[in-house]
């Protein structure tokens, strides 16, 4: 046996026995189990929780996306098929949970406002909460422009590609690399 | 290559996004020049920190009571529309659904009796396959004191729900606090298992069947108890403090 196969085998085994947990969990909540649902959310609230705060900055919306996530996962659940894997499309779900409050925001903002200006959907965010040594990365992420919050969040947190970004958020390829780099600039920028 | 086309390259660089022969360029430039250089290296640190962050970010509170207070009147609503099926094989989602469904069967009078009596049977039947459901049933807030305690085998880390019916285990390196309702807490130490019984206004009760906790009531006697394997323990003044300790096994 080499070096490899004796770390790798265990750790295999774990994921695949998690992964055959999970999938009888998401069975289980299909047929309309709350306490199969129950431990789906226990696993995952960390990771939606995660995308909603850094998107929003603002800890009571994510508190209240976060529900509203788990809740269309719930209404949506029987309609799940397993061609993705549970967590990607969990994720995927959360992120438009998070994208339709925002557009939803900006279209409040536009109606108050009665401008096109997008300067002034750049209202200054609620302060994420302390994150300890991160706490400085948090916190300048936190005080991004919302658009390009999103973009950085989505392309360098959580790995999505820019087609997939611009589609989600209704612009272009090119829009969404700009948002990037302008948001990777003001982090450089606050983080000096 | 320049410093304005490496710079306006860098990201693309640093994203993996050039191609081979603008790669070369990019690199060629980066040792000649060290303010390029520099940005790279800024970025790439950035790239790295970002890379850092931690994927999961646990809310404050749990969340969780919220959800489960809008899925139940759903869940009840959908259990009204399947009126056309058959009762799912799955025994969670298949007693309610009979249920409902029988609910609105015709009965003739000269049935009555024994609609009764087969209501009465579907009921005991199911009810055991009922009570996985029970997340909808009132409970107390636990948080994590120390370590990581369970609720019915899911750790709390840091606020979670104990509802009627659930064991709340600590092993022996962790320790939990119970709010109980609106009259006072529990402190439950380390390899003790507790189980809340009832929460009606007027008995607030739990079940220690192993372990040892204290509680703290500000209330009027006897609402609160605590069952042991060998006596009750009752509030008997308005301001309590409670220590039991079950050595019985679990």
């Amino acid at each position: 046996m080499t070096y490899v196969d004796r770390v790798a085998a265990p750790f295999d085994f774990v994921v695949s026995e998690r992964l055959d947990e999970e999938s009888h969990e998401v069975r289980r909540a299909q047929a309309r189990d709350m306490r199969a649902f129950e431990c789906l959310y226990r696993r995952h609230v960390g990771r939606v929780h995660a995308i909603c705060l850094r998107m929003t900055a603002n800890v009571t919306r994510a508190e209240e996306l976060t529900q509203k996530a788990f809740l269309t996962v719930w209404e949506k659940l029987p309609l799940f098929r397993g061609e993705s894997a549970f967590t990607s499309w969990l994720h995927r779900v959360a992120v438009n949970t998070v994208l339709a409050d925002l557009r939803a925001e900006t279209r409040r903002t536009r109606r108050v406002f009665g401008t096109e200006d997008p300067a002034v959907y750049e209202t200054a965010p609620t302060r994420a909460p302390s994150v300890g040594v991160r706490l400085d990365l948090e916190q300048a992420i936190a005080e991004l422009p919302p658009q390009a919050r999103a973009v950085f969040v989505l392309h360098d947190v959580e790995g999505w590609q820019h087609d997939e970004i611009a589609r989600e958020l209704g612009v272009a390829s090119g829009t969404s690399k700009a948002q990037l780099h302008r948001a990777r600039k003001l982090l450089q920028e606050a983080l000096q | 290559m320049n410093c304005t086309a490496c710079i306006a390259s860098l990201h693309d660089y640093v994203d993996g996004a050039l191609s081979a022969d603008d790669s070369r360029a990019f690199d060629a430039h980066i040792i000649t020049c060290a303010d390029c250089r520099s940005q790279l290296e800024s970025l790439q640190a950035l790239r790295q920190r970002t890379r850092e962050l931690p994927r999961e970010l646990a809310p404050a509170r749990d969340l969780w009571a919220g959800i489960a207070t809008q899925i139940v009147p759903a869940t009840v609503a959908s259990d009204h529309e399947c009126d056309q099926r058959e009762p799912e094989r799955d025994p969670i989602i298949a007693a309610p659904e009979f249920r409902a469904r029988r609910s609105r069967t015709p009965v003739l009078h000269w049935f009555l009796p024994l609609a009764v009596a087969a209501s009465v049977a579907i009921v005991a039947r199911y009810a055991e396959r009922m009570l996985p459901l029970r997340s909808s049933l009132p409970g107390w807030s636990v948080a994590a004191v120390e370590g990581a305690p369970r609720v019915d085998e899911i750790a709390v880390r840091q606020e979670g729900l104990l509802r009627v019916g659930q064991w709340l285990v600590t092993d022996d390196s962790s320790r939990a606090k119970v709010t109980v309702g609106s009259i006072g807490n529990v402190n439950v130490e380390p390899n003790s298992r507790l189980r809340l019984v009832g929460v009606a206004a007027t008995d607030h009760r739990l079940e220690l069947a192993r372990g040892t906790m204290s509680a703290f009531i500000y209330a009027p006697p006897r609402l609160f108890f605590v069952n042991t394997p060998s006596a009750t323990a009752v509030t008997s003044h308005s301001r309590t403090a409670i220590a039991s300790r079950s050595s019985a096994p679990a």
